[in-house]
């Protein structure tokens, strides 16, 4: 049942980059002052940047304190697992959002 | 209080898929917010449960999959960006949607702990037999 679940999920995602052959080109955005646009690059590199550093501080700091806890009771380690993949699940989706959001602003240089 | 199984979470991240997607077909009529939401929820559910299994077999099995694990972890993250970055370049979508469709493991994770949060606190004192 999952692997059927998970080629199903895989067919969808091809399926949308089928999307892709038939995407019409977009109209370039609209004519943008120099210094947005420039505004608009910084906020894209310095956000990705900061999310970045953010997200990989968060994730270090989560996989070590739940490697101390395997090291100090390795029995423990199965019930240690579930909330640390939570929470390195959640910080990997912040950052990936923060990747969507810089890639917009790029678009509309 | 009731353990979060992962099983749990990866049941409502598909739950969360089929109703998203069809209501988002209802309400907008347009297949375009569709895949918008679906790629995007569906990328966010390989992507966890991919993560699973890479940490399953890196702290729970033997240890002659550690160096796999060490491998595997930075590409999957690797294979994440492109996917997304490819949709993102190419992809005809709406971009209210797919952020929608990325924030799939984020609600399954919130409506699991509402859930648990609901049961009755004396429900889940029996449950853990105290």
């Amino acid at each position: 049942m999952k692997r059927f679940l998970t080629v199903f999920m895989l067919l969808g995602i091809f399926v949308g980059f089928a999307g892709i052959a038939f995407a019409a080109g977009d109209a370039p955005a609209a004519a943008l002052g120099d210094s947005v646009k420039q505004a608009a690059a910084l906020a894209a590199g310095l956000g990705l940047g900061i999310a970045a550093l953010g997200g990989a501080l968060g994730q270090g700091k989560g996989l070590a304190a739940a490697l101390e806890g395997i090291a100090r009771n390795p029995g423990a380690a199965g019930k240690i697992l579930t909330p640390m993949l939570i929470g390195l699940a959640m910080i990997e989706s912040l950052v990936i959002y923060s990747l969507v959001i810089s890639f917009l602003l790029l678009n509309k240089l | 209080m009731k353990e979060t199984t992962i099983s749990d979470i990866e049941r409502i991240n598909v739950a969360i898929l089929i109703i998203g997607s069809i209501l988002s077909l209802l309400i907008m009529k347009d297949f375009r917010h569709l895949f918008s939401f679906a790629v995007a929820s569906a990328i966010m559910i390989l992507n966890f449960r991919i993560l699973r299994k890479i940490i399953e077999n890196g702290f729970l099995q033997s240890t002659e999959k550690k160096r796999a694990f060490i491998i595997a972890l930075p590409f999957k993250f690797l294979a994440l960006a492109t996917a997304v970055v490819v949709v993102l370049i190419y992809g005809d979508i709406d971009v209210v949607f797919f952020l929608v469709g990325l924030s799939t493991v984020f609600m399954a994770i919130l409506i699991t702990q509402i859930h648990i949060l609901m049961i009755p606190i004396l429900k889940r004192r029996q449950k853990n037999g105290a």
